[in-house]
């Protein structure tokens, strides 16, 4: 399936800036995105891996982690081949970081599964990799599926509009707080801190259901003064809020 | 990057930490299943109990504490 993708701009004759996430790639005619999600197809900018899934699950909404939203029930849950981060210490780098296997799943096919799979409740889970890379093709089934509830885990990196854009149509949302270091954001992820905590901050604002998790990396993140930190900002939001501490698992590469 | 694995220790003291301020902290990706569980805020009162494999929840259909009546965060029908 093709899909032209949403939020870049034209810079000059062909060369194009997607503005989907706060990395801004530049991308002359050909070039591939950061994310591997979005090429320059001859000065258009396309969602190439849209429907392109890397597997489809049914799991307990548990293993999201959501743990005040349904508990208990069973979510199909599925992911793309790309991510927009590039975290030196990714427990999923295989599908996220490198090329994989994908077949595809039209909407119309995801939400046969769904009524097929899960028809107590009819919820999906974009999760596994970075489903705000799956913008286009997370937005049409959205739009199209209003009965189905849309649960996104994700690393919250994308920009203010796109969001405001996606919200409305997100039930409930994983949002991973890396570490409260913008130094952290800037050498592990490649990537920015800033933009993660207002994500969060709009998203409590929406009044979307949120939980967050924060995977823990002995003497990388977990400073006393940086979970302090974290704390603080999330009491300030809410402190209902749920906060999944994850271990970080050492992964051979 | 080369870092130890997280061991149950780190991720207890962290959660000691944010339990300072914070009422739904958990661990997770975890052996043990000892910080899973779902506590009422106002009277302790077990909400929701969790294993690896299985969810046990008591709160009352809209979501509060059968006990004394507080509501739990979240979505629950
Ligand atoms: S979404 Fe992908 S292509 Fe667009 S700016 Fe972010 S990393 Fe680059
Ligand atoms: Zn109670």
């Amino acid at each position: 399936m093709k899909r032209k993708a949403m939020y870049y701009r034209n810079e000059e004759d062909t060369t194009l800036v997607c503005e989907l996430c706060p990395k801004y790639c530049v991308l002359t005619d050909g070039a591939l995105g950061g994310c591997r999600a979005r090429k320059n197809l001859g000065g258009i900018l396309m969602a190439t891996n849209y429907a392109l899934a890397t597997g489809l699950s049914l799991d307990r909404i548990e293993k999201k982690p959501l743990y005040h939203y349904y508990p208990g029930s069973r979510i199909l849950s599925l992911g793309p081949n790309s991510c927009n981060l590039q975290c030196s210490f990714c427990q999923n780098y295989q599908i996220s970081q490198m090329h994989a296997a994908t077949q595809e799943i039209s909407p119309e096919f995801l939400r046969d599964v769904i009524a097929q799979h899960c028809a107590e409740a009819l919820q999906v889970a974009f999760t596994y990799t970075e489903p705000l890379t799956w913008y286009e093709y997370i937005l049409d089934f959205a739009r199209e599926n209003p009965e189905v509830r849309i649960v996104l885990v994700t690393n919250g990196y994308i920009n203010p509009r796109p969001l405001a854009e996606l919200l409305p149509h997100v039930s409930a949302m994983n949002i991973d707080l890396k570490a409260m270091s913008e130094s952290f954001y800037a050498s592990e992820c490649r990537g920015h801190l800033e933009p993660v905590l207002e994500n969060i901050r709009a998203c409590v604002a929406a009044g979307v259901h949120l939980e967050l998790t924060f995977l823990l990396i002995p003497g990388l993140n977990d400073a006393p003064s940086e979970l302090m930190a974290m704390r603080d900002f999330i009491a300030e939001l809410n402190p209902e809020l749920p906060l999944h501490v994850s271990a970080y698992h050492r992964i051979i590469r | 990057m080369i870092a130890p694995a997280t061991k149950t220790e780190h991720i207890a003291s962290a959660i000691k930490v944010f339990k300072e301020s914070l009422v739904n902290v958990y661990g997770g990706n975890l052996p043990v299943s000892d910080f899973m569980d779902t506590l009422c805020r106002s009277c302790g009162t077990r909400l929701i109990a969790r294993t690896h494999g299985k969810t046990q929840n008591f709160l009352n259909g809209e979501g509060s504490c059968p006990q004394c009546g507080t509501k739990a965060y979240g979505v629950y029908a």
